[in-house]
């Protein structure tokens, strides 16, 4: 595939845009993510902690939505790196350095 | 008879007198040709090459730790990474899974309704914890 967005625009969470924007991801959805494992660990049912998986979900992708707003043309360019060497961190330096220098991690 | 005629001297009776013609050495002999051993003893002495072999070393082995940092660094980089997107993963696996699984119980409950005594809910251990169905495949649909 070659885009990172779907026909409506939102980002598409495959494998290249979850770790490119992985380092947003664990800064800013930590709070739910913590509490969906708590609830894993409690009790692996998947019926019982689809609430806060719901929460999760909701957290990323609307992280990701807002992270491909705000920088459209460096995040694009990071996972279509990300995409062609097969998330390797290091084989993408300077793509990462310009998506983090417009959407800093805060 | 060449040899007689070569080293002919005239007026010799036989050819047992014949001068002799051998390859000899130069009048006053061949100069003098060294043959005893000449290695200096100049150089670094033991302590120096030990010391600059054992330097070497730890200047080699000081490198080595450095490049394990950075290459632990990179490993660390990349299990964040996994750590932080594990969640939602998960999390859309969760509700695939939830809805596979009523449509699995509405099957089963369609297929034995005719069964007297079978609990049409779930059939599985004693244990109370919940276990993945073991129906020997993760993912019929995909396989």
């Amino acid at each position: 595939m070659s885009s990172a967005v779907d026909a409506t625009g939102n980002p598409i969470p495959t494998s290249a845009v979850l770790t490119a924007s992985a380092k947003h991801i664990g800064m800013r959805c930590m709070p739910e993510n913590v509490a969906f494992l708590k609830c894993k660990k409690n009790d692996p049912n998947p019926e019982k902690c689809l609430e806060k998986g719901r929460d999760v979900t909701r957290c990323v992708l609307g992280l990701l939505k807002d992270l491909h707003q705000k920088c459209q043309k460096e995040m694009d360019d990071y996972v279509g790196c990300m995409y062609y060497y097969t998330n390797e961190f290091d084989l993408c330096r300077k793509e990462q350095e310009a998506f983090e220098k417009v959407c800093p991690l805060k | 008879m060449t040899e007689a005629v070569i080293r002919n001297k005239p007026g010799m009776a036989s050819v047992k007198d014949m001068p002799l013609l051998q390859d000899g050495p130069p009048p006053g002999g061949f100069a003098p040709v060294r043959y005893a051993r000449r290695i200096s003893n100049t150089g670094p002495s033991a302590m120096a090459i030990f010391l600059t072999v054992s330097g070497a070393f730890a200047w080699g082995m000081y490198q080595v730790g450095q490049g394990n940092k950075i290459r632990r660094a990179l490993k660390e980089e990349k299990y964040a990474a996994r750590r932080a997107i594990l969640p939602i993963l998960q999390a859309e696996e969760d509700e695939r899974f939830v809805s596979e699984w009523k449509k699995y119980l509405e099957y089963e409950a369609d297929v034995m309704k005719d069964v007297p005594g079978w609990k049409v809910g779930e059939n599985v251990y004693n244990s109370g914890r919940w276990m993945p169905p073991s129906t020997g495949e993760l993912r019929p649909d995909v396989w």
